[in-house]
């Protein structure tokens, strides 16, 4: 799943530790979110929302997810 | 984080056993008490796989025990070895890759050996053929797991 975590993390300046020290999850989940190899689970995704001050919507992007 | 520290403390405490029983183990083992088997060759080979195995179990413990007393004198090292633990991406690669069964089934063969190996050499050189072949499998599946997630 694509997320702007990368951007917003280079906006406000931050390391990929700081930000997964804050959210609690190590730095390579970090890494990997923003590679796109792995998808954050919703409590994940809300922690990093709310680090950022953003909504889950506005880090993530849910377009490639398919309606059923 | 208190609820954590207090999970360490337990560890600290079933650590320390595990370790003074392997020191007991070991100690018995240097001096003869587990009884001798097959010929010389084999019973050097069996006495010093016994010696190594209480040995890794001894070093193993303690570094735990030590990384766990840090942890609890400083915040900061407990909540990185939390976060460890912890972090959802590293549980779901030790779930795919069936972490617990190996980890048990480790324990089952190596027990399994040690017993066997005072009974028939085959059967011994068997299981720890067998304990390897599952670690390699393993570590294979973790190492596939954390290159693709």
């Amino acid at each position: 799943m694509r997320s702007r975590i990368k951007e917003l993390r280079k906006k406000n300046k931050i390391s990929q530790d700081e930000l997964a020290m804050s959210v609690g999850v190590t730095r390579q989940t970090i890494t990997s979110l923003e590679c796109e190899k792995y998808t954050a689970s919703l409590v994940l995704a809300y922690k990093i929302s709310k680090y950022f001050g953003l909504t889950i919507e506005e880090v993530f992007d849910f377009s490639d997810v398919e309606d059923f | 984080m208190e609820k954590y520290a207090k999970k360490l403390k337990i560890r600290i405490v079933f650590m320390s056993i595990i370790a003074l029983c392997a020191t007991i183990g070991f100690i018995c083992g240097a001096f003869g008490v587990f009884g001798e088997v097959g010929n010389e060759g084999y019973r050097d080979f069996f006495s010093g796989f016994q010696s190594g195995l209480f040995a890794v179990l001894i070093v193993g413990t303690v570094f735990k025990i030590v990384r766990y007393i840090r942890a609890l004198k400083n915040t900061d090292i407990c909540k990185k070895i939390f976060i460890c633990e912890n972090d959802e991406r590293t549980m779901l690669i030790n779930e795919k890759s069936g972490q617990r069964l190996f980890v048990c089934c480790g324990y089952v063969l190596i027990t399994a050996a040690v017993v066997a190996g005072y009974f028939s050499r085959t059967v011994f050189f068997s299981l720890i053929g067998a304990y390897i072949l599952m670690e390699i499998v393993f570590l294979s599946l973790k190492a596939y797991y954390r290159h693709t997630m």
